[in-house]
C-alpha cells in the first residue's frame, strides 16, 4: 500500500540547513494499521505531510497503492489526496462555518461526485459516527469528540485506501479518546489501511504495528509486531544507520 | 461549481462581518464615485440626438468678423458662433442642402384664453419647416407647418407637449388658437416629449435648458419686428443704420444655422459654395478677414462650444483614481483576509482541492464582493446624481427633469467597473493563497 | 537603529509594502491636485464685484398691456416706478439700468483714445442713471456723477438721433458725431492712460461717436463671457426692452433688504398695473453664477475626505494584519526584554519608511498627474509648497493610522513565545 525507500527530507533557510528527515524507508501493506511513535520534534509531521502528498521530499522514492507518487504535479497530488487518502487531524479541522452535511460534502465536491451520490454517501458515512441527527448542526454547536467523528465520517465518505490520522485523540479527553479510537479500529477491520500519528502509548496499542521515529530516522525497537498473522505485519522497518 | 464557490464566499463574507462591511463599503464608495462622475460627463458628452450625429447634419459659421482682430473667444481660430442675418438670408438660397434653417430665440407674451389666468412671457423659437425634419421633432399631434407657411408667413405655430397641457389642458389641439403678442397664432402641431440630453440645436447659451415651449415661422420676424433673446455679438461701424433695419442690415451675429447634406458630395458642394459666397462678398468689402468656413457636425460643434465642462473632466479623472486607490485598499484587505484563513485552505487542500480549485473559490469570492460593492455603489450614486439634479434645479434658469441620469450605458460602465475592480483587487491575493503549501497550515493551528 | 532589520523585513514583503507604498503615492497625488484645483476655485469664489451686493435687490417689468407699447406712456410709468421704489422704507438708492452683477455676462462695446489710432478696446457698457452709482455702492473716486435732468435730457437726445437712418460718409460711418459723457472704471481707465489720468479725456468708439470721462469708480468687477471683467463705462440714459421691459436695481438700507424686497411687487403694481414684476435678491443671482464652481469645490473637499478616510483604514488594515501575523514574534521580543514602548516604535518606524517611500512616489505621481489636468482641463499649475503640505498631512495620517494596531501589539503577553499552538 505504501512504500518509501530512503526518503530525505530537508528544510533550507538563508543559512541553515535542517534535516526533517533522513533515509527513512517504510513499508506498510494493505489492511495494516500502523502506529508511528516519537517525540516532538522527531519528524513525525513532516513524515506524515510526505506520505500524505502535502509535502514534497528531497531524495528517495515513494509508492502509494502501486503507483509511484515521487514526481507529480500539484494537481495529480490534489486528486490522489481526493480519491485514495483520507486525513484526520488533531485538531479536526472542520470548516467552522460549514455544517456537517457540508463538511463531509467538500472533498466529494472535489471529485466532481453527482448531487445524488454524494447525498447518499455522506448521509451513510454520518450514519455510521452516529450523527445523523446532527445533520445541520455547525462545528461550534459539537463537542470535540462528535467533531473528530464528524472528521472521521468525512473520510469514511470519500472511501480511500488509506487513512493518515495525526495525534487524532491528541485534543480530546480519556472517554472520547476511547470512543474515536474504536471507530478507527472498526474502519480497520473492514480493511482500510491506516496510518497514525501519535504520542500517545495507548493508542499506539491499538495498532498491529508500532514504527519509531527518531530525529528523523527510524527506529526498529521491536522486530516484530506483539500479536497478529505475519502476512499482516511485514516488518520491513529498514533502519538506516549511517 | 461557480455557483456552489458563490455559497462558499457568502459563508465566507458573513464570517467577519466588520471586515466584510470595510471591504464592501470601499469598493462601494470607489464604485460610487466614479459612476457619479462618469455619469455627470456623459450626460454632457453623449450623443443628443442618438443617430442623427453621425452625419447628415451640419452647423454653420463663417468668418464674418472685424478685420482687425479675430472674433474673441478662447480658441481664436474660430469663426464667430452665429451668422449675420444678412449672410443667413443669402446661403438659404442655395438648393444644396436636403433641409436647412435658420434659427434664433426670442420671448414675447402669451394670452391664454382664460382671462383669469395672467399673460406669461415665454422664450419662443423660429425656424423653418425644415427644423423639425432635421433634428427628428417627435409630434403628438398635427406636424410642423410647410414651405408655404414659411414663405407666407403664415401665423402658424408648433406647441411643445408642456405648452399645450398649460394653454388648453392637453388633448389634441391642433387647430386651435393661441394668442402671443398682439396676433393671433392657429396651432398646427403639438410635440410629443422631447428632451434631447443637450439643447443641441442652440449651443450658443444655457447648453442644458429645456426646449423652447414655443415654435414660429422664421419669417414673422421683419412684420413682428422681433429681436434675438439669445447672443448677439457686434463689432465695427454702424454704417448709420439705426433701429430694427439698421440692425437686420449689421455685422451683428445672431443667427444660428444648420443644414441637411445627406453625402460627402452634397457636402463637399456645399462647402464650394460658402467659399464661393465669401471670395464674393469679399468683393463688396466684407469678410475682410481669411476665408475661414465651418460646415460643422454635431460632435465638433460641441466640442467648439465646449459643451463637457472641463470640470466634470477632470473630476472624472480624480474619481477614476480614487477607484483605483480603493482597489490597492482591498487588495491589502483581502489579502489579509485570504491569508488568515490559511488552516482551512489547508484542509481543502488535504481534502484534495486542487490550486485551481482554491484559486476559482477565492475569485469568486473577490467577484462577489465586487457585485455587491458594485450594486451599493450604483445606489449610492443613483442617489447622489438624484441630488446633483436637484441642485441643478435651484441654479439653471429651465433645467430639464432629470438632466443626469444612468442610463444603460453607465449602468452597464458600473458593472463592468465593478467586476474588473474586484478582479484586478482579488487575482493576486487568490493566487497568493492557491499557492499556499497546504502542509505548513494544517499542522501549526 | 533598527533600519538594519525592518528593511531586511520588508523585502520579504515587498508585496505588502508595495501596496501601501502605492496607495499613498496615489493618495498623495490626487490629494495635492484637489488642493491645487480648490484653491483655484476659492480664489475664483472670493473676488468681490465692488458692490453693496448683500443689500442689492434685482427688480424687472415685464409689461403686457398693449399701452407700454408708446414712448410717452413708457416714459411715465418709469419715472412713477422709480418714485414708486424711492417711496419705500428702508430704501437707500434706486436705479434704472441694464447693468445687472452676477448674471455672467451683459454688453459691450469697442473704443479707443480720440484720435489715438490705436488698437479698438472692448468694454462692458451699460446705461445709469443718477441712482446707479448709489445702488451698486460703487465709490466715485474722481469727478462727478450724472445728474436726474441729464438723464432724462440725454435719453431724448439720444432717441432722436438714432430714430432714423444716419447719413454717412465716405468711410461708411456716421457723418455727424455724437457726444455723451461718460463715468468709467479706474481699471478701464489704467488701461486706456496709463498714466492713471483719465479724468476729462476723449474716446470714440468704431462710429466715431465720443465720449468724455467726467467720472471715474473705483471698483468694478462684472464676469464676462470675454476677459473684459474690470472694464466699463456708463452712459447716461434711462432704459428698457424692445418689450416695454424695465430693469431697476435697488438698494436697501442695512438689514432691511427682505423687508424691502416683501412691499416691491404691490408698490409697482399700484403705480402701473398689466404687467408681471419680478423680484430678485443680488445674492441670490450671484450664487446661481457662483454654484457650479462651489459645488466642485465642494465635491473635490469631499472627495479628498473619503480618500484619506479609506488610505487610513488600508494602512490599518495592513497593520493589523502584520501584527497578527507576527503575535509569536513580537511575544520572542518581549520575552527577550522589549518594552511595549520598543514594540509601539518598531511598527511606527516600519510603517514610517512605508509611508515616505510612498510619498517619494507621490511626489512625481503628484506633478505628473497635475500635468495631465493643466492640458486636460486648463487647471492651474502646481504649487510645491501644497505637495509638501500633502507630504506632511500624509505622515501625521500614516503614523495616526498605524498607532492603534500597533498598540494592540504591544499588548500581546510575552508568554505567547513559549506557548506551543
Amino acid at each position: 500500500m505504501l512504500s518509501m525507500r530512503n526518503i530525505r527530507k530537508i528544510y533550507r533557510t538563508d543559512l541553515i540547513e535542517t534535516h526533517a528527515l533522513h533515509d527513512v524507508s517504510v513499508e506498510v501493506r494493505a489492511g495494516e494499521f500502523v502506529a508511528v511513535m516519537g517525540r516532538s520534534g522527531s519528524g513525525k509531521t513532516t513524515f506524515l505531510n510526505i506520505a500524505g502528498l502535502l509535502d514534497t521530499f528531497d531524495s528517495g522514492s515513494y509508492h502509494l497503492d502501486g503507483q509511484d507518487v515521487s514526481r507529480l504535479t500539484d494537481s495529480e497530488m490534489s486528486r490522489i489526496r481526493n480519491e485514495k487518502i483520507g486525513f484526520i487531524f488533531q485538531s479536526f479541522n472542520l470548516i467552522p462555518d460549514l455544517d456537517v452535511f457540508d463538511n463531509v460534502d467538500v472533498p466529494l465536491r472535489y471529485r466532481r461526485l453527482p448531487a445524488k451520490e454524494r447525498r447518499e454517501r455522506i448521509e451513510k458515512a454520518v450514519e455510521m459516527v452516529g450523527l445523523l441527527s446532527r445533520l445541520r448542526h455547525l462545528p461550534a454547536q459539537l463537542s470535540g469528540g462528535q467533531q473528530q467523528r464528524v472528521a472521521i465520517a468525512r473520510v469514511l465518505a470519500g472511501e480511500p485506501r488509506l487513512i493518515l490520522a495525526d495525534e487524532p485523540t491528541g485534543n480530546l479527553d480519556t472517554l472520547m479518546s476511547r470512543e474515536v479510537m474504536d471507530q478507527l479500529e472498526k474502519i480497520n477491520e473492514a480493511g482500510t489501511t491506516i496510518v497514525m500519528v501519535t504520542h500517545t502509548p495507548e493508542c499506539a496499542s491499538r495498532a498491529s504495528r508500532q514504527i519509531h521515529l527518531l530525529d528523523g530516522e527510524i527506529v526498529d525497537l521491536a522486530a516484530l509486531p506483539p500479536e497478529g498473522p505475519a502476512s499482516r505485519t511485514v516488518a520491513s522497518l529498514a533502519a538506516s544507520l549511517r | 461549481m461557480i455557483l456552489h464557490n458563490v455559497r462558499i464566499a457568502w459563508k465566507s463574507l458573513k464570517r467577519n462581518r466588520s471586515l466584510s462591511v470595510l471591504i464592501v463599503a470601499g469598493i462601494a464608495l470607489g464604485i460610487a464615485v466614479s459612476t457619479t462622475f462618469a455619469t455627470v460627463r456623459h450626460s454632457f458628452a453623449k450623443d443628443p440626438i442618438p443617430g442623427k450625429s453621425r452625419g447628415g447634419l451640419y452647423y454653420v459659421r463663417m468668418d464674418s468678423w472685424d478685420p482687425a482682430r479675430p472674433y474673441p473667444g478662447p480658441d481664436a481660430t474660430l469663426p464667430p458662433t452665429q451668422l449675420t442675418y444678412r449672410d443667413m438670408a443669402e446661403i438659404m438660397k442655395s438648393d444644396i442642402p436636403k433641409r436647412q434653417s435658420g434659427t434664433f430665440k426670442t420671448a414675447l407674451y402669451v394670452f391664454p384664453e382664460d382671462k383669469t389666468t395672467q399673460p406669461f412671457r415665454e422664450n419662443i423659437r423660429l425656424v423653418y419647416s425644415d427644423f423639425f425634419p432635421m433634428f427628428d421633432v417627435p409630434f403628438r399631434y398635427g406636424s410642423g407647418w410647410d414651405k408655404k407657411g414659411d414663405a407666407g408667413p403664415e401665423q402658424v405655430v408648433v406647441l411643445s407637449e408642456a405648452m399645450n397641457d398649460k394653454l388648453f389642458g392637453g388633448g389634441n389641439s391642433v387647430g386651435k388658437t393661441v394668442r402671443i403678442s398682439d396676433r393671433d397664432f392657429r396651432v398646427v402641431g403639438v410635440l410629443a416629449h422631447w428632451e434631447p440630453s443637450v439643447k443641441v440645436f442652440d449651443l450658443t447659451q444655457f447648453q442644458i435648458d429645456t426646449p423652447e415651449n414655443i415654435y414660429m415661422p422664421f419669417n414673422l420676424l421683419k412684420p413682428m419686428q422681433l429681436r434675438t433673446f439669445g447672443n448677439s455679438d457686434g463689432w465695427g461701424s454702424s454704417g448709420g443704420q439705426t433701429g430694427f433695419d439698421g440692425f437686420l442690415q449689421s455685422e451683428t451675429c445672431w443667427i444660428q444655422m444648420w443644414v441637411e447634406l445627406p453625402d460627402a458630395a452634397s457636402l463637399a458642394k456645399y462647402k464650394d459654395f460658402l467659399a464661393a459666397y465669401v471670395m464674393e462678398q469679399k468683393k463688396h468689402g466684407r469678410f475682410q478677414r481669411p476665408l475661414n468656413n465651418r460646415v460643422s457636425t454635431i460632435r465638433e460643434w460641441m466640442k467648439d462650444q465646449r459643451v463637457v465642462p472641463p470640470e466634470t473632466t477632470a473630476m472624472l479623472i480624480v474619481s477614476l483614481l480614487f477607484l483605483a486607490v480603493c482597489a490597492v485598499n482591498l487588495v491589502g484587505l483581502l489579502l489579509g483576509k485570504f491569508l488568515a484563513r490559511a488552516g482551512e485552505v489547508g484542509v481543502r487542500r488535504a481534502l484534495g482541492a486542487s490550486r485551481a480549485d482554491i484559486f476559482l473559490q477565492h475569485v469568486v469570492e473577490c467577484e462577489l464582493i465586487g457585485v455587491v460593492g458594485g450594486a451599493i455603489g450604483l445606489l449610492l450614486s443613483f442617489a447622489a446624481l438624484a441630488a446633483l439634479n436637484a441642485w441643478l434645479k435651484t441654479t439653471v434658469v429651465n433645467p430639464r427633469a432629470a438632466f443626469f441620469h444612468l442610463d444603460v450605458p453607465m449602468v452597464l460602465l458600473s458593472v463592468g467597473l465593478s467586476l474588473a475592480a474586484g478582479l484586478a483587487a482579488g487575482l493576486y491575493p487568490a493566487w497568493r493563497t492557491c499557492r499556499l503549501s497546504p502542509a505548513v497550515h494544517l499542522s501549526l493551528q | 537603529m533598527e533600519f538594519g532589520p525592518i528593511f531586511r523585513s520588508m523585502r520579504r514583503n515587498k508585496v505588502r509594502y508595495g501596496l501601501i507604498v502605492a496607495e499613498v503615492a496615489l493618495t498623495l497625488a490626487i490629494v495635492a491636485n484637489c488642493v491645487n484645483m480648490i484653491r483655484d476655485y476659492k480664489r475664483q469664489l472670493a473676488i468681490q464685484s465692488g458692490f453693496d451686493d448683500d443689500n442689492i435687490i434685482r427688480v424687472t417689468s415685464r409689461p403686457f398691456a398693449p399701452a407700454f407699447k408708446e414712448d410717452g406712456y413708457l416714459d411715465n410709468s418709469l419715472r412713477e416706478d422709480l418714485a414708486a421704489l424711492r417711496a419705500i422704507p428702508g430704501v437707500r438708492a434706486v436705479s434704472n439700468t441694464r447693468f445687472l452683477p452676477w448674471q455672467g455676462g451683459g454688453s459691450s462695446m469697442e473704443t479707443r483714445v480720440l484720435g489715438s489710432k490705436g488698437e479698438m478696446l472692448r468694454n462692458q457698457v451699460y446705461n445709469a442713471d443718477e441712482g446707479t452709482l448709489a445702488a451698486l455702492g460703487a465709490k466715485l473716486i474722481e469727478g462727478r456723477n450724472f445728474a436726474r435732468e441729464e438723464t432724462e435730457s440725454e435719453t431724448l437726445r439720444m432717441r432722436q438721433i438714432f430714430a432714423k437712418p444716419r447719413p454717412t460718409g465716405a468711410d461708411g460711418t456716421p457723418l455727424e458725431k455724437t457726444s455723451q459723457d461718460i463715468i468709467i472704471s479706474k481699471a478701464f481707465g489704467q488701461l486706456l492712460f496709463p498714466d492713471g489720468k483719465a479724468l476729462g479725456k476723449h474716446l470714440e468708439d468704431t462710429d466715431g461717436d465720443q465720449y468724455t470721462i467726467v467720472g471715474v469708480i473705483d471698483r468694478f468687477y462684472n464676469p464676462y463671457g470675454w476677459p473684459i471683467h474690470e472694464y466699463v463705462m456708463f452712459f447716461p440714459s434711462y432704459s428698457r426692452n424692445f418689450l416695454g421691459g424695465a430693469g431697476y436695481l435697488v438698494r436697501a438700507e442695512p438689514g432691511k433688504r427682505a423687508a424691502v424686497q416683501a412691499s416691491i411687487e404691490k408698490a409697482l403694481i399700484k403705480a402701473n398695473a398689466g404687467r408681471t414684476v419680478q423680484v430678485q435678491e443680488l445674492t441670490q443671482i450671484k450664487e446661481r453664477f457662483q454654484s457650479r464652481t462651489s459645488l466642485v469645490a465642494t465635491i473635490l473637499s469631499t472627495l479628498i475626505v473619503l480618500l484619506l478616510f479609506i488610505t487610513s483604514l488600508g494602512i490599518v488594515g495592513l497593520t493589523v494584519f502584520s501584527v497578527n501575523e507576527r503575535t509569536r514574534q513580537i511575544g520572542t521580543r518581549r520575552a527577550l526584554g522589549a518594552q511595549r514602548a520598543d514594540i509601539i516604535r518598531y511598527f511606527l518606524l516600519e510603517n514610517w519608511i512605508v509611508t515616505t517611500l510612498g510619498l517619494a512616489l507621490g511626489i512625481v505621481l503628484a506633478f505628473a498627474l497635475n500635468v495631465t489636468l493643466v492640458a486636460r482641463v486648463s487647471s492651474p499649475k502646481m504649487e510645491p509648497s501644497l505637495v509638501a503640505a500633502g507630504v506632511f498631512l500624509l505622515w501625521i495620517a500614516g503614523l495616526a493610522a498605524t498607532f492603534l494596531p500597533a498598540l494592540k501589539g504591544a499588548k500581546v503577553a510575552p508568554a505567547v513565545a513559549t506557548r506551543n499552538v
